[in-house]
């Protein structure tokens, strides 16, 4: 994607001189490659470095000798021998007329910005503002919370629509009108806070002028390449920091091959949290009820003792929000000097049904493909994820395969989700009920033939006990028991075994998972795609799309409860391995799962808890039953960079360092390994995780007399070598090299091993495929009664992480969702006598919130939505159900029952100036 | 049984046909005499709308006028109008052979003419073969560049190894003031089209072909979508697939490349070339784009073979060309008369009298003195100070209206038409509208800034439209200096 440099070593090369000297440029090459690779300076205000060439500024004309007239060299392409003349006097005198013109569209009275790209250029070819009188736009529009666009600074390059419709193909801005009246626009000329703008700033960078520029200017002294802290798509950042180690600006990252440039709006704009005043700063003692500050040694020496003493009744959490080597760390001190197995992290509460159906029918837990198989598919089934809202990254690239390369896609959602957009295909099933659809699509594909007979021959096992359950679910039967009509599942069912170009992605989140049937949906996805034969191959796969940023990495570190480092098993030969290495004895039992250590506090199991870079006290369901069990913990101690709300029911408090300042690395949905790098040093009196555990775990050696190794790591770099030599799948990989050669997606065995883009090409983990036979049972625990008719499904939403303990934090995120909104069908709210924009109540058995009523066809009437951050003293949690898949323990987030009526006592909700969700007419409104 | 035939289409309904038709009907075709009377298209004859004439026999026709039903029984009785009949004479018309005399939604009456007979023919040919006898005909194409058929055809068969399937795309959008060609053959010959469209994807390998019709052309999209209703239930299109598409408004429309941006759902602004639309045209694919008029030269091209198509023209270029005349004449309307027909020839079939100038090229077409008039039509620059055949419009202007005031209208049509994409044609447009009305009003010095706009949009512009849209200016300053206002 970037223009492109002189001699790429890929490829055919080939020569041309640009004004009398000679260069050598790839195949495929412009000419204003050429020129550039000259290190000519000629103007190109359209064309980004990796745009697109848009021919529209026609500022980068040149001469080329035997073509007739003046080419724009932008989207000319270089040929073998051509003779370019950059500086001949007419060429010249046509530039400078078109800047000239360029120049009449801004005021001469306002003073440009010192790097604008027009005044630059325009002041090399003597081409003045006042050859002609102003022709100046005058409108300025304010409301979007990052960026401002002022038309008065406008050339109508293209190049911001260009980034908007190319490069994130989200199509909120365009250049509408004709000549004269030709301007950037939204549509219907509303203000671009109430269009599908998603703030990603694509734009903002993509401006050569000033016109659209952020609220926040960046007076960046630095830079430090990074990866982006919020979601598991692992976007490469590069993080701007000034003299007072503010992070003051980040830029995408072209050479970055999971985000290719790409950014969201939390990536770009939502890094501001690092440096907000609620950061902790020094270690917290509870004393006679109150947290008060303490020095590192107190603190410290405080949660030794009673680690100690609490040693057999301990739990742990680790985070997928810390580095590789943090989460190792933590997993070695629970196993190797608590003595237990008790070791977990949030994976439990987003995709633990995905790992164990993978582990048990592939076997292993992770994404088989890779981003870039989504745009050599022919077809995309994406089932109970949101990726628009929650990995907006993938979500652009989804757009862009559809829309660039045809690819097609399928949606199975509950809820409208902003990729049905792009599709025909939206099979909008009854909640919970997702393994009758996928056995109903199951069944198609045998009874048409469409099945991949030679795949299920040589790759898989126990298809015809498999094929026995679901020719009972013929489409008319799967069309009464989900409500999706046969034919939506013939076609998907079509679609997604014979996709006719490339193969079929499979793509799943929370709504697959989050449900006491999680285990089971996941299960029958598998299954289809074993059906198909859509494995190992480019362009299918599966994919569960990691949320965390480090989710992925945290599972690999070891930090589950199952298994250890690499997913590798208690036998003795491996638990010998680690032993030696880490010169110490480890448990063997399997420890408890997180919701369960939860649970278990209730009759004592646990009683101790050290929780690092987590939040359960927002996160957990049911939150009145799980903080009446916290609060019941002997002694708790809370690592994390905020006092959110499980910090502040803890005994003591440890201040953590965030992502920008320290080293180590994440790795992502697609099992990518990248470098986290320090951007400023720790903010206050706080510590990186891993020098906090070492710390605590030679306090804890001490006290227990005992004589461990590894926990005097001088650097992250040395504690993943240490995790990389005892954990095979890492093998090959050292900071030094992804310092290197980039991101390298595991396994990765050895120091000349390349990386696995793709999984199972040849055979399975454990051998064969393993088809496992699952029948739709009770979509739900919990379902609608007269007293509580409304099933409730939660989520997240884009400008919010999670609880919002980051988001909260971020003036712009949180300007841009400050509500609660309730998402309510139209006839319920008629039915209910509820506006929009409402203050609702919502109660369940559990517990209530106050939300604002957002009325939208998005959701099936009887069924409404909320996001589970909190706003104000409301979240989805109070409501939601503790009840568990069996196997994975993975709470039912997805579905509960609750009532909905007006507020009867309205919280504050508006604040004058703030977003509205008030609906106008004959537009569609957009949810975040 | 008798019938009359009341030549229609947009032009003819403007003027009232729909209601000579309905009179007609009630008086004659429910009486004994039991007379047939049908609506057809337009046959070009504008001036004379709305027009009675006896089928079979043309120059028995009369203008129906405020009495349509004593018109009818004159030309019953056999009594024509002479200046019709001159004015058809004068005319070689092949392409316009049915317009006006057939029912243009019947394909029986079509094919009773001979339609489909050249598409059997072409099919029955080798694909070497057809293109063969394509290029021993000279065709060219008729939308205002002129390129020859059989080369645009080839390159997409040879891009087709490397990006699929070739497509067809039909300009049918015809947004240039002055021009109307296509939506006379489009409303009263449809399946001349049509069936020029199939022996094109024939001859191509396209099984999808777009017709891009004007958004104001509701007649010729209605006739259009009939009459391949009709062809295709008639089995005459085979597996061929032809979709309709609407024009999206604005001059622009009609540049090929905004087409492709249109279909596929985009803004109306032209494309980048290189890859031209044969080698990456409509979603990727080695798309042929002809205009209408091309297509509509295929049917009797190939049904009566190259040598009679080459019996007319002149050597550059063979073939008929329509030509849509306006402006200040007495006979305005569609006509076509052979390549290498001159300007004083046409003018004279249109009835001009003591003419200025004429613009010929549409909104970006030079302004032409009347002491030019001995050019012959023909592709190319007709005049290097900037008139161009284009796609056969000729607007004629009398010193009543004036040279300044043609050129006037045309630099604030193009200034409005700019799409808006590129800086010198946006920017400049309306900066060289308004140094014209300058100089127009005496001020000399716009003489520069004309001098100087002139220069960067010929030169920088994206597009044809842009570069072209000075030739007006200095088509004016060359002929019509002193009416334009520069001193002498």
């Amino acid at each position: 994607m970037t223009t492109s440099t002189a001699s790429v070593a890929s490829g055919a090369s080939l020569s041309l001189t640009i004004d009398g000297q000679t260069v050598s440029v790839s195949a495929g090459s412009t000419v204003l490659d050429a020129i550039l690779a000259a290190d000519v300076t000629i103007p190109h205000l359209c064309k980004d470095a990796d745009g697109p060439a848009l021919g529209a500024c026609r500022t980068c004309l040149v001469q080329i000798e035997g073509t007739r007239g003046t080419p724009a060299s932008c989207h000319t392409p270089a040929t073998e021998g051509m003779a370019v003349a950059t500086q001949a006097p007419e060429v010249v005198a046509l530039r400078k007329g078109v800047l000239e013109l360029t120049l009449a569209m801004r005021s001469v009275e306002t003073e440009p910005r010192p790097d604008s790209d027009l005044i630059t250029v325009s002041a090399a070819h003597d081409a003045s503002g006042r050859r002609w009188p102003g022709r100046v736009t005058t409108h300025v529009d304010e409301s979007n919370h990052f960026y401002v666009f002022d038309a008065s600074e406008c050339i109508l390059c293209g190049r911001c629509t260009s980034a908007c419709n190319d490069l994130q193909a989200i199509g909120a801005i365009g250049i509408v009108g004709t000549g004269g009246a030709a301007r950037i626009a939204v549509f219907n000329d509303d203000p671009l806070g109430e269009s599908t703008c998603t703030s990603c700033g694509s734009c903002v960078v993509a401006c050569p002028t000033q016109a659209l520029s952020p609220k926040r200017p960046s007076q960046a002294t630095r830079q430090v390449s990074t990866v982006c802290p919020y979601c598991g798509v692992g976007c490469g950042i590069k993080v701007g920091a000034n003299a007072d180690d503010q992070l003051v600006s980040v830029d995408d990252d072209p050479d970055n091959q999971s985000s290719l440039g790409l950014l969201c709006v939390k990536g770009r704009f939502g890094t501001a949290f690092v440096n907000h005043s609620d950061r902790l700063t020094t270690p917290l003692i509870r004393r006679a009820g109150r947290l008060e500050p303490a020095s590192w040694d107190e603190a410290l020496d405080l949660v030794a003792d009673k680690f100690v003493e609490h040693r057999g009744y301990f739990g742990a959490f680790s985070s997928a929000k810390a580095t590789n080597e943090d989460n190792y760390l933590i997993q070695k001190f629970v196993r190797l000097l608590m003595g237990t197995n008790n070791i977990d992290h949030c994976t439990r509460l987003c995709h633990s049904p995905s790992v164990e159906a993978m582990l048990a029918q592939l076997g292993s837990g992770a994404t088989s493909n890779s981003y870039e198989d989504y745009e050599n598919a022919g077809c995309v089934f994406i089932v109970g994820a949101d990726p628009s809202s929650n990995h907006p990254v993938i979500a652009s690239r989804i757009r862009r395969a559809v829309e660039e390369h045809g690819v097609q896609l399928i949606v199975l959602n509950p809820k409208r989700i902003q990729m049905c957009d792009e599709t025909e295909l939206w099979l909008q099933q009854y909640p919970g009920t997702d393994v009758a659809v996928l056995n109903g699509m199951a069944n198609v594909i045998l009874s048409e033939g469409l099945h991949d007979e030679a795949f299920i021959a040589t790759r898989t096992e126990d298809f015809d006990s498999w094929r026995a359950v679901v020719e009972s679910y013929t489409p008319e039967r799967v069309e009464e028991m989900s409500g999706v009509p046969a034919e939506m599942i013939r076609r998907a069912a079509r679609l997604y075994a014979d996709p006719g170009r490339g193969g079929s992605c499979l793509v799943w989140g929370m709504g697959v998972t989050q449900h006491t049937n999680g285990l089971g949906n996941a299960t029958a996805l598998l299954n289809l795609a074993l059906l198909a034969g859509q494995l190992g191959r480019l362009g299918n796969g599966v994919s569960p799309l990691r949320g965390q940023n480090n989710v992925q990495g945290a599972g690999d570190a070891g930090c589950v409860p199952d298994a250890l480092p690499g997913y590798q098993r208690y036998t003795p030969e491996g638990l010998a391995r680690f032993e030696r290495a880490w010169g110490g004895e480890l448990p063997t039992a399997e420890g408890l799962r997180a919701t369960d250590m939860v649970e278990t506090i209730a009759d004592e199991t646990i009683r101790c808890m050290y929780i690092v870079g987590e939040n359960p006290s927002m996160t957990d369901p049911n939150l009145a039953h799980a903080n009446e069990l916290i609060a019941k913990l002997d002694f708790l101690v809370v690592q994390d960079i905020f006092l959110h709300e499980t910090a502040e029911l803890a005994d003591v408090v440890l201040p953590a360092s965030s992502f920008a300042e320290k080293e180590g690395t994440f790795t992502n949905s697609e099992r990518r390994v990248q470098r986290v790098r320090q951007v400023i040093p720790p903010v206050g009196g706080s510590r990186p995780d891993w020098e906090i555990v070492q710390d605590l775990a030679s306090r804890v050696a001490s006290r227990l007399g005992l004589d461990v190794r590894g926990f005097d790591h001088g650097s992250a770099a040395s504690i993943f070598d240490e995790m990389a030599a005892l954990t095979p799948m890492l093998g090959g990989l050292s900071h030094a090299r992804l310092d290197r050669e980039g991101g390298i997606q595991w396994p990765c065995p050895e120091p000349d091993h390349p990386g696995t883009p793709r999984l199972y090409g040849e055979e399975f983990p454990r051998g064969l495929g393993k088809f496992v036979a699952v029948e739709q049972i009770a979509p739900a625990q919990e379902v609608p009664d007269e007293r509580y008719p409304f099933l409730l499904n939660t989520g997240r939403v884009l400008y919010h992480w999670h609880s919002g303990t980051l988001t909260r934090r971020v003036d712009g995120l949180e300007a841009s969702f400050p509500e609660l909104r309730v998402a309510l069908h139209p006839i319920d709210a008629a039915r209910l006598e509820i506006a929009d924009g409402e203050a609702i109540d919502v109660a369940s058995r559990r517990g209530r919130l106050e939300g604002v009523a957002f009325v939208t066809e998005d959701v099936a009437p009887g069924a409404i939505f909320v996001p589970f951050v909190r706003l104000k003293d409301s979240a989805a949690n109070w409501l939601t159900n503790n009840v568990y898949d069996e196997t994975s323990r993975i709470p039912e987030f997805k579905v509960c029952a609750v009532s909905v009526q007006r507020s009867a006592d309205p919280q504050e909700w508006r604040t004058e100036g703030r977003g509205s969700s008030k609906r106008r007419k004959g537009k569609q409104k957009q949810y975040w | 049984m008798p019938r009359l035939n009341v030549p229609s289409g947009s032009v003819g309904r403007a003027v009232g046909t729909l209601a000579v038709l309905e009179a007609l009907r009630e008086s004659l075709a429910a009486g004994d005499a039991g007379i047939d009377v049908v609506e057809t298209g337009s046959d070009g004859v504008h001036w004379a709308a709305p027009v009675v004439a006896l089928h079979g026999q043309e120059v028995a026709a009369g203008t129906a006028g405020s009495d349509p039903i004593a018109v009818a029984e004159s030309v019953l009785a056999g009594n024509g109008n002479a200046e019709i009949a001159e004015y058809m004479h004068a005319q070689d018309r092949r392409l316009l052979a049915r317009a006006g005399r057939i029912d243009p939604m019947s394909i029986d009456e079509a094919r009773d003419d001979g339609a489909y007979e050249g598409l059997a023919k072409a099919q029955a040919l080798t694909s070497a073969e057809g293109m063969a006898s394509l290029e021993a005909s000279g065709l060219r194409g008729r939308g205002g560049a002129y390129f020859p058929v059989h080369l645009k055809w080839q390159a997409a068969i040879a891009a087709s190894a490397l990006n699929g399937q070739p497509l067809l795309v039909v300009n049918a959008e015809e947004g240039e003031p002055g021009v109307f060609k296509d939506r006379v053959l489009m409303e009263s010959d449809p399946h001349r089209l049509v069936e020029g469209v199939a022996i094109a994807c024939h001859a191509i390998g396209a099984e999808h072909a777009y017709i891009y019709i004007n958004g104001q052309a509701d007649l010729s999209a209605q006739h259009v979508a009939q009459a391949l209703a009709d062809a295709s239930a008639a089995d005459l299109l085979g597996g061929l697939v032809v979709e309709i598409r609407r024009g999206a408004g604005g001059y622009v429309c009609g540049e090929e490349t905004v087409i492709l941006e249109s279909i596929e759902g985009r803004r109306a602004v032209p494309r980048l070339r290189p890859p031209f639309p044969t080698e990456r045209g409509l979603f990727g694919r080695p798309t042929v784009i002809n205009n209408v008029e091309t297509l509509a030269n295929l049917p009797d091209l190939f049904r009566h073979g190259s040598d009679w198509f080459r019996a007319v023209g002149s050597e550059e270029a063979s073939g008929t060309k329509l030509i849509s005349l306006s402006g200040a004449l007495s006979r305005p309307g569609l006509i076509e008369v052979p390549m290498g027909t001159t300007f004083s020839e046409i003018l004279e079939i249109g009835g001009a009298h003591d003419l200025m100038g004429a613009v010929a090229g549409g909104p970006s077409g030079g302004l032409l003195p009347s002491s030019k008039f001995d050019l012959a039509i023909a592709p190319g620059a007709l005049d290097p100070a900037g008139a161009v055949l284009g796609a056969g419009g000729i607007v004629a202007f009398d010193d009543a209206f004036g040279a300044a005031e043609v050129l006037r209208v045309q630099a604030s049509y193009n200034a409005v038409e700019s799409c808006g994409k590129c800086t010198p044609c946006r920017e400049g447009g309306e900066r060289l509208a308004d140094a014209i009305e300058r100089l127009g009003a005496g001020d000399v010095s716009a003489r520069t800034d004309i001098d100087e706009l002139v220069t960067i949009m010929r030169g920088a512009s994206l597009c044809g439209l842009g570069q072209m849209a000075v030739a007006p200016v200095t088509s004016a300053l060359q002929d019509f200096a002193a009416e334009i206002g520069v001193p002498s």
